[in-house]
């Protein structure tokens, strides 16, 4: 039995070692699609990686737009501050600065806004109210505030901070009057300084008398002008402009763009290759359709960032090729493009061999790429027209550069589909220029021509024996259409 | 950068490298060169033909993503081998074959097999009575008679207990040489 065993094991095992058995046909076949899947899942996984900083660009670039425009930037200057205390009808309160305001430094203006009715009463005199400027106020006062009390204050303030001499304070009383009565009409409408103002007490009076129905708040802090700032704002705000009813406000607008281009290209190389390639090739229209995110931060000026999808075709003449040792050793005919090459190896006939011929007939190469955009906008005209020329860079994505041909010899001919072709880059910078036509429907859409030019900054080749600059010049129509 | 190996002749390093680059032709090139004999490899871990096709696919997709990680330790024809079994052993695991097992009398053998009638037989034969195993049986004498595996290897390879192998190993012997007996009778006929 024992001999038995081993003699079988040893009968299956040389077996095992010699045996052959020839595969089906369709077993390659099917191992080439999967190659074919595999490769286009791994491609698929290497452009992610392009498509996922093209988004954190995006944001980045959204990111930069919002917060150059403002959108979250509400601080109002110091004159809106003092206009805005102005329009109040009443006496701001006291003055703080600094982080008198922060809640940390100060309990009672930390305190919810709604519980400030309840607050105590400001006794000047139990409490070191000091009126002065700089000084920073830790309680809030009420519109109860006694007449005695605000008489020993503008007395304290009068006396102690304010470097203002009597006579120079009657003067300067006299001109906030005459500066007040002229203004009064148009900005300050209830303010009690203007017209009864005799002088700067008559100003510090109103001073005491804070109003804490309106206290101007800075994000949480309760900031309060100051004395100096008060008046520096009654003499001056005379002087500067009214306010401005029709302020701009910065918006969004969004535009879809079909684009019709006329594309062509700059080749650099030394090889006579270059010749024949530019003499081969015959560009055909091309196509761009996109969207457009443009903020307007000024009233004339904006950026303006998207997704453009462009396909370029060019048609190819009919060649010869021949056979050369590609990277990997084998010998296959050489295909060169502007914006690449690939080694064809026919799946008919004996394998080629160095020197070997083969005819390509008519080739069409295909070109698309994703670009993201940014330009920055000038806008100039009124009413229904407007021109917006813009300039700016792209960030081009190359997402596939295909070539169909047939290619035949004495052995027979078949159909050759490159999807993508070697010596071609993912990406490649260009520089772009447009100049809108606007023509405003309404308040919100408007009608766009838009001739544009682009050039690229870099090669969308590399290591190919040519080195391309693709340019184009295009003629769009778009809709835009405004968000506010 | 793809390494360079000294067991390698010249024409299998630069196939090896275009694979590794993924150059469609290298591919082609090595398929050809051993997709005999790993059809063969695979008919020994399959019921049938259709089934090897597939084991042999799926073994030549991993050679092809795995190519790079190829040391050059060992023969490349043995590595290729090896990721055939493996892939065989990935099918028999996915398949989780329920059949059930036919019991077989061990102890019962008519007579002793003479080496001539082993020798009448040729490999195709073989393979094809090996294919007439039940998948357990067959997984269990292939790895321990073709590939030499102890039964302490098969078991954690297969997900079963070491008695387990042996049992299987027994009876797929003896359904063999009861196989071969039945050739004999029908070979001296």
């Amino acid at each position: 039995m024992g001999k038995d065993v081993h003699n079988m094991d040893d009968l299956f095992n040389s077996a095992y070692r010699e045996f052959d058995e020839v595969p089906s046909a369709d077993v390659w076949k099917k191992l080439n699609a999967g190659l074919d899947k595999q490769e286009a899942a791994s491609y698929k996984k290497r452009s992610a990686g392009w498509k996922r900083i093209a988004i954190l660009l995006l944001l980045l670039l959204s990111g930069l737009v919002i917060y150059e425009s403002g959108l979250f930037n509400k601080k109002p200057s110091n004159n809106d501050k003092n206009l805005a205390i102005k329009k109040s009808g009443t006496s701001p309160t006291l003055t703080t600065k600094g982080d008198s305001g922060n809640p940390k430094n100060n309990p009672a203006a930390g305190k919810n806004e709604d519980n400030r009715q309840d607050k105590k009463t400001v006794n000047p005199e139990k409490d070191d109210i000091n009126p002065a400027p700089e000084q920073r106020v830790n309680t809030l006062v009420t519109p109860k505030i006694s007449v005695s009390a605000a008489e020993k204050a503008k007395r304290a303030i009068a006396k102690s901070r304010l470097p203002i001499t009597n006579q120079k304070n009657k003067e300067a009383g006299k001109s906030i009057q005459a500066d007040d009565m002229a203004r009064s009409n148009n900005i300050i409408a209830e303010n009690e300084i203007s017209a009864k103002t005799k002088n700067r007490l008559a100003t510090v009076d109103k001073i005491a008398k804070p109003d804490i129905n309106a206290p101007y708040h800075m994000g949480e802090k309760s900031v309060l002008p100051s004395l100096s700032d008060w008046l520096i704002t009654e003499k001056t705000s005379g002087r500067k402009k009214a306010i401005k009813t029709d302020q701009f406000k910065p918006y969004w607008s969004g535009t879809v763009i079909v684009s019709y281009e006329h594309a062509d290209y700059r080749l650099d190389s030394d090889l006579p290759v270059k010749t024949d390639i530019k003499q081969r090739e015959v560009h055909e229209p091309s196509v761009s359709t996109g969207v457009l995110l443009m903020r307007q931060f000024k009233k004339q000026w904006g950026v303006q960032t998207g997704l453009i999808f462009t396909s370029t075709a060019i048609a190819i003449t009919p060649q010869k090729l021949y056979a050369f040792q590609d990277p990997n050793g084998n010998i296959a005919y050489k295909y060169v493009t502007s914006s690449g090459y690939t080694y064809i190896k026919p799946g008919f006939g004996p394998p080629p061999a160095f020197g070997d011929s083969m005819t390509a007939t008519e080739a069409k190469h295909t070109l698309q790429s994703i670009s993201i955009p940014l330009v920055i906008k000038y806008t100039a005209g009124k009413n229904k027209f407007s021109f917006t020329p813009g300039a700016g860079i792209e960030f081009n994505f190359l997402t596939a550069a295909k070539l169909e041909t047939e290619i035949e010899n004495s052995s027979g001919k078949e159909v050759v589909f490159i999807n993508k072709l070697s010596g071609t880059r993912s990406f490649y910078w260009s520089a772009t220029a447009d100049a809108e036509l606007r023509y405003h429907a309404n308040k919100k859409l408007s009608l766009n021509l838009r001739p544009v030019f682009r050039y690229a900054l870099s090669p969308v080749t590399n290591k190919n024996e040519v080195e391309t600059f693709p340019y184009s010049f295009g003629l769009g129509l778009g809709i835009t259409y405004k968000f506010r | 950068m793809p390494e360079i190996h000294p067991n390698l002749t010249d024409s299998q390093q630069l196939i090896i490298n275009g694979c590794i680059t993924g150059d469609r032709s290298s591919q082609e090139r090595l398929y050809n060169m051993y997709a005999n004999k790993m059809m063969g490899v695979c008919m020994w871990y399959s019921k049938n033909r259709e089934e090897a096709e597939e084991i042999l696919q799926d073994g030549f997709m991993r050679v092809f993503t795995y190519i790079h990680k190829f040391k050059g330790e060992g023969s490349f024809e043995g590595w290729i081998r090896k990721i055939m079994v493996n892939a065989a052993l990935f099918k028999y695991r996915n398949k989780s074959y329920l059949r059930p097992v036919v019991e077989f009398d061990t102890n019962r053998h008519d007579e002793a097999e003479s080496d001539s009638v082993f020798a009448m037989l040729d490999a195709k034969e073989l393979v094809n009575l090996v294919q007439t195993l039940s998948p357990g049986y067959r997984m269990v004498f292939n790895l321990y008679v073709l590939e030499g595996l102890k039964h302490r290897e098969i078991a954690g390879l297969l997900g079963i207990s070491e008695g387990t192998s042996k049992s299987n190993l027994a009876n797929a012997r003896a359904i063999l040489q009861k196989a071969l007996t039945v050739k004999k009778k029908t070979a001296i006929v």
